[in-house]
């Protein structure tokens, strides 16, 4: 992540970044910063502001979630005085401060957007978060067991064909993809099954590589070989079926050229 | 696997010394920009009112 070029393109621009090593080196007074903060383990993250005061824990590992939280922090604890003392603040630049600190749950976000008056950018930059909020949403279902995973496919395809694409560097792209593709699969649709489609195929072939590579590094453990034998068949066999599907895109996309 | 505190303690302070400057050495510390200082971290974040980005992470094991 650290060495991602967009990472440190930020990291230089909008931020300062802190390394806090724990060394063990005698005497050194940064090594108790980790307990200072109330860390218990590595690797952690934060954002503190000048004095070194803790803004806030709660930050994502993709560089989407960094940027939101970093730019919203500063504006958040700017109004937040105000509105407790009661003061008039800009109910926008609020809305959007605590939009990008993760306070608003989606229903909350959609209601106070519509009820807004925000310009562009702002419109932008609220839709995109709320968006991710609701893929957010739907892994959270998944999860729960009380959605199925070809219902979420086709509600990932209908926001495709709302316009709706998350933002760079957004942790959720590879549930977007895999969902997308589903979806749009059992749709029929082309154009958006071969939006996702490169990705998801480079990100199986990719873990299959990775498995093929453990298999042979843990050669001598047997648990380790049923384990990564069982991955490396699933992940064929993902991929197999991917391919089916991309041809029977395909050909019905040839099929409605020709026709 | 041992546990970090554990191999740590079996180490020496020029060791440990090594492990720290081999850390500031990687490459997404050095071509990142990155501080190990704190000091030096939050004077440049109150010159440039910028926050500090700061990852929480350890030298004297990997």
């Amino acid at each position: 992540m650290f060495s991602d070029k967009k990472f440190q393109a930020w990291g230089k621009q909008d931020v300062v970044l802190f390394a806090s090593v724990m060394t063990r080196i005698k005497d050194r007074e940064d090594d108790a910063l980790l307990s200072a903060y109330g860390f218990r383990g590595f690797p952690s993250l934060a954002l503190l502001d000048s004095e070194g005061e803790m803004v806030t824990k709660e930050i994502g590992r993709d560089l989407y979630s960094m940027q939101t939280v970093s730019a919203a922090v500063s504006v958040y604890h700017k109004l937040k005085p105000k509105v407790d003392a009661g003061e008039e603040v800009d109910q926008a630049a609020w809305f959007m401060a605590r939009l990008g600190m993760g306070e608003l749950k989606l229903e909350e976000a959609k209601k106070e957007a519509a009820g807004l008056q925000l310009n562009d950018g702002q419109k932008e930059t609220a839709s995109k978060q709320i968006f991710v909020m609701e893929l957010d949403g739907l892994i959270q279902q998944l999860r729960k067991r009380s959605m199925e995973v070809d219902a979420a496919g086709d509600a990932v395809y209908a926001f495709y064909r709302q316009g709706k694409r998350l933002p760079d560097g957004a942790s959720l792209t590879s549930f977007y993809d895999q969902m997308l593709v589903k979806g749009a699969s059992k749709a029929k649709d082309a154009e958006a099954f071969f939006f996702s489609y490169p990705r998801v195929k480079e990100g199986m072939t990719t873990q299959l590589e990775s498995l093929e590579k453990g298999k042979l590094q843990y050669k001598d453990n047997e648990r380790a070989q049923e384990y990564f034998t069982r991955n490396i068949e699933s992940t064929k066999k993902q991929i197999a079926e991917l391919e089916i599907q991309a041809k029977a895109v395909k050909a019905k996309a040839d099929k409605v050229d020709k026709g | 696997m041992a546990a970090p505190g554990l191999i740590a303690q079996g180490k020496s302070q020029e060791e440990l010394k090594k492990l720290y400057d081999d850390k500031v050495q990687e490459a997404w510390y050095s071509d990142g920009g990155w501080t190990a200082d704190f000091a030096a971290a939050k004077a440049r974040a109150k010159k440039e009112d910028k926050l500090l980005f700061t990852y929480f992470t350890r030298s004297y094991s990997p």
